[in-house]
């Protein structure tokens, strides 16, 4: 009767199959000698893109941060950038119940997610207008209660990094 | 000829005679290497570990590790150096330098409000912000930009720092709270602003004298959080900040930050 499982035979197996298993392993100054290099390496330099590339996607950042956020009368939309985009990155966030000093955690993503994070906030009437009764009723309490929040990151043409914070609160 | 072979072969043989010597006396011997190990109170361990390493000529022949030590407050951890004690005594020196004062950054905040009303922008907006404004006038549809104050923020790395702007709505104000991490060298500040949060600060309505009468207590309205968020910052940069509704605003705040540089 053999009483060894099956985890338990595989893990043997594998074992007596590690051809480095009975090697004693790197020396310290070896460890030393990896670790230094690993320290004082340089990155390399990522390739960069081509100029007609970097044109094209400026120009299409461009359409993005017009038509999705430039105010409309039947829009929700805050106020938005007019001209010189050269970066932008849309980011949704859930404030904290307090204003803590814990560093954030929610990656910021990337342009192509422009315009995706519209989608929230024009979904919701959408859906109730779709929906049951029940449900537009639900989803007008829980816009009341929960404040939704936008971050935008963009650049201007003359270097000057902004971060802009779009809520659905009542005031600032 | 045969004199001048024999000549050669003399002169030959005399630098051979001459280097004999040479290559036969003791070489130097390398200066004995010492363990030691220092107290990291400021720095980031990493960038301590880089330091020092830039202080050791031969990498070769110094070994250098390090051990953080999360739950003491006086220290960061220890930098455990094996090397001669040349290099020991640079790496001393250049400890006391980096880390003999916590990293430090001065922080300037203005706080503007902005519409879309046509407005008179303030003029008393300084210098070193008017072109990160003037980037924002171009790019944003708010057409005055006012400000309602402004406030000088010293902040240590890694301990949040906190800030009081006045001239809120109603009397209200506004507060200010930051934390900074230095990513960059002690010539090449980078810094890493973890957290940055701006929250309205409501003043206590006072109570009525009807409400005097009935002996109630007017609660008082909770802050609430305006501005979240996390960036990197170069020493000297301006970076904007800004917040509005989604809903269609004509409004909208405005903080402008500053890394004040240092000198």
């Amino acid at each position: 009767m053999n009483d060894e499982t099956r985890d338990e035979r595989l893990r043997r197996l594998l074992r007596e199959a590690d051809p480095a298993a009975g090697e004693p392993g790197l020396a310290t100054d070896e460890i030393h000698a990896m670790r230094r290099a690993v320290l004082t390496a340089i990155p390399e330099s990522k390739p960069r893109f081509a100029p007609a590339l970097v044109g094209a996607a400026a120009a299409v950042l461009v359409a993005i941060a017009v038509l999705s956020l430039w105010p409309r009368p039947e829009s929700n939309v805050a106020p938005a950038p007019s001209k010189g985009i050269s970066k932008i990155a849309v980011e949704k966030v859930t404030p904290p119940p307090t204003p803590g000093m814990n560093p954030r955690t929610t990656p910021v993503t990337t342009v192509a997610a422009g315009l995706r994070a519209r989608r929230p906030v024009r979904s919701t009437p959408h859906r109730a207008r779709h929906g049951r009764t029940e449900e537009p009723q639900r989803l007008a309490q829980q816009n009341e209660t929960e404040p939704r929040t936008r971050q935008i990151q963009f650049s201007t043409t003359g270097g000057t990094r902004v971060i802009w914070i779009l809520t659905s609160e009542k005031a600032l | 000829m045969i004199r001048n072979s024999c000549v050669r072969l003399l002169a030959f043989a005399a630098l051979l005679l001459l280097a004999a010597p040479l290559a036969a006396a003791p070489q130097e011997q390398p200066a004995p290497a010492q363990t030691m190990r220092y107290d990291i109170r400021f720095m980031d361990l990493n960038a301590a570990e880089v330091l020092a390493w830039d202080q050791c000529e031969q990498k070769e022949r110094c070994r250098i590790g390090t051990m953080a030590v999360p739950n003491d407050p006086s220290r960061r951890g220890y930098l455990e150096v094996t090397a001669d004690t040349a290099t020991q005594e640079r790496i001393a020196r250049a400890l006391a330098k980096q880390d003999g004062v916590p990293f430090t950054q001065s922080f300037q905040v203005l706080l503007l409000s902005a519409t879309t009303k046509a407005g008179n922008s303030v003029a008393e907006i300084p210098a070193n912000v008017q072109k990160a404004l003037a980037d924002l006038k171009g790019f944003l549809p708010f057409k005055s930009y006012q400000l309602l104050d402004a406030v000088w923020m010293r902040a240590t790395q890694d301990r949040p720092a906190e800030g009081h702007v006045a001239a809120g709505r109603g009397g209200s104000g506004y507060r200010v709270r930051l934390r900074f991490r230095n990513l960059g060298g002690p010539q090449d500040r980078s810094l890493f602003v973890d957290a940055f949060s701006l929250a309205d600060e409501p003043v206590t309505p006072k109570p009525s004298a009807a409400d005097k009468k009935d002996g109630e207590a007017v609660a008082p309205r909770a802050s609430r959080p305006l501005i979240d968020t996390s960036f990197n910052l170069k020493e000297g940069e301006t970076i904007v900040v800004g917040t509005s509704k989604m809903d269609g605003a004509d409004e909208a705040l405005v903080v402008l930050l500053t890394a004040v540089p240092s000198s």
